[in-house]
């Protein structure tokens, strides 16, 4: 289960917006795809594609971008998963293993095997996302070392985007779960806060007069607001929202669902305002 | 947003740094690091203060320890993993790991003599992240290395 168990095939850049250099270049490389397999892999790649280009704000971005297509084939098809009776072991060139347990749904590759690979390919990548032959729902993301994994179940490439909010763009998690305690300091990430002063949060500039700070808060964290956290919109008012970064209290969000938040909802505006400063500088002039 | 977003007044790098660190035992170690031909990520958002804000960060630094440019880290010791569920919901889960690298683009500029990580030192190497910054109390300086020479493409 290694590079012994395939080999890379070739690159392709599939989207060409200009030179590698000044240009955002996102890598796309596959694992588990045998030589016969190679065309399905070039589908998959091309549908991962259009979801993202049509994620707001990419679909406003996208000519700052470029996509390379890496074809490594594998001697076995799929990923290993010890989840399913009899367990799957498979032989592929990154070795895309889903985890066990309650983790069953973390797909992960051997990311340094990965890097090295594509060093010498695209030495200018900035994002790479691993897609992995198999139909069973599962992704993961390596924020610092940007690479993001998700399966082909259509609803995997939104695990992908949602870790690309992480690992290119620095966005911190939205969401309360995981019952991790808050932070005693202001958390660096532009879309978290512990500061309630509307005059200098750090998405202010964002906030309408009339919407109230904090907008919701939770049960059991302190006084509540008018807003009942079950009514909310996921397009509603940008505002201070409290749970994030794992935890239910005292931290915020700027609205009350996120693609930081839950994969299917859209990038809020602060995240979207985050992610367009980043690839301002990749935009044709 | 007048502080949040990129300052386009700041021209960014045509050069990047490719550094790599690795963590492990509790060090922090530059294990490889690549100098590109591309135009380098802005650093999006407030510049963290060290002693203020939490979480990681590293800085570069002139000769004259000033900061020259800031890159924000999450979970820099890969100590905790996402599930994703396909109804779209997320949870972060903690998962100890002996040894873990992780990756820092910084611009490649002639005046950077250093760069510094900064964060809450952890009891052990790979102390759950949170969990250590609800006993710490203030980020500092936790490693510092000088900006290798070399590594052109």
């Amino acid at each position: 289960m290694s590079a012994n168990d395939g080999r890379v095939i070739r690159t392709e850049k599939i989207i060409d917006n200009g030179p590698d250099s000044e240009r955002w270049n996102l890598v796309i490389i596959g694992d588990g795809y045998r030589e016969t397999e190679l065309t399905r892999y070039h589908t998959d790649a091309e549908n991962f594609v259009s979801t993202l280009r049509e994620t707001p704000p990419f679909d406003e971005l996208f000519s700052g971008i470029n996509v390379h297509r890496i074809d490594v084939v594998s001697d076995d098809s799929g990923a290993d998963n010890p989840n399913v009776t009899p367990a799957v072991t498979v032989d592929t060139f990154f070795d895309a293993k889903f985890w066990d347990g309650g983790w069953s749904r973390v797909l992960t590759i051997n990311i340094p095997l990965a890097l090295s690979v594509i060093a010498e390919l695209v030495p200018a990548m900035l994002q790479v996302v691993c897609i992995v032959n198999t139909s069973t729902y599962g992704g993961s993301g390596a924020p610092n070392e940007h690479v993001a994994t998700c399966s082909t179940h259509p609803a995997s490439a939104l695990v992908a985007i949602h870790e690309m909010g992480h690992s290119a763009f620095k966005l911190a998690d939205e969401y309360p779960f995981g019952g991790f305690p808050p932070p005693t300091a202001e958390p660096p990430q532009p879309n978290v806060t512990l500061n309630l002063d509307r005059g200098t949060m750090k998405w202010r500039d964002l906030i309408l007069d009339e919407t109230p700070i904090p907008t919701m808060r939770n049960q059991d964290c302190g006084p509540p607001t008018d807003v009942n956290p079950a009514t909310l919109a996921p397009d509603g008012p940008v505002g201070a929202y409290e749970g994030a970064l794992q935890s239910k209290c005292n931290v915020y969000r700027p609205v009350s669902s996120c693609k930081m938040f839950a994969n299917s909802s859209p990038f809020c505006p602060v995240c979207s305002g985050v992610i367009r400063a980043t690839l301002a500088p990749y935009q044709p002039s | 947003m007048a502080k949040h977003t990129h300052d386009k007044s700041v021209k960014p790098s045509r050069k990047t740094l490719r550094l790599t660190f690795q963590v492990a035992g509790g060090e922090v170690k530059l294990i490889k690091h690549r100098r590109v031909n591309m135009i380098t990520p802005p650093a999006v958002g407030e510049r963290p203060e060290t002693g203020k804000h939490g979480g990681f960060w590293m800085e570069l630094r002139d000769e004259n320890d000033r900061g020259l440019f800031h890159r924000t880290l999450l979970y820099p010791a890969g100590d905790t993993v996402e599930v994703h569920s396909p109804d779209g919901a997320i949870r972060r889960e903690y998962a100890p790991t002996q040894e873990s690298t992780f990756e820092v683009l910084v611009p490649d500029y002639g005046d950077a003599a250093s760069i510094v990580l900064v964060g809450k030192k952890s009891e052990g190497a790979h102390t759950q992240p949170s969990m250590a910054a609800g006993s710490a109390p203030k980020t500092r300086e936790l490693a510092r290395f000088e900006i290798p020479e070399g590594g052109e493409e």
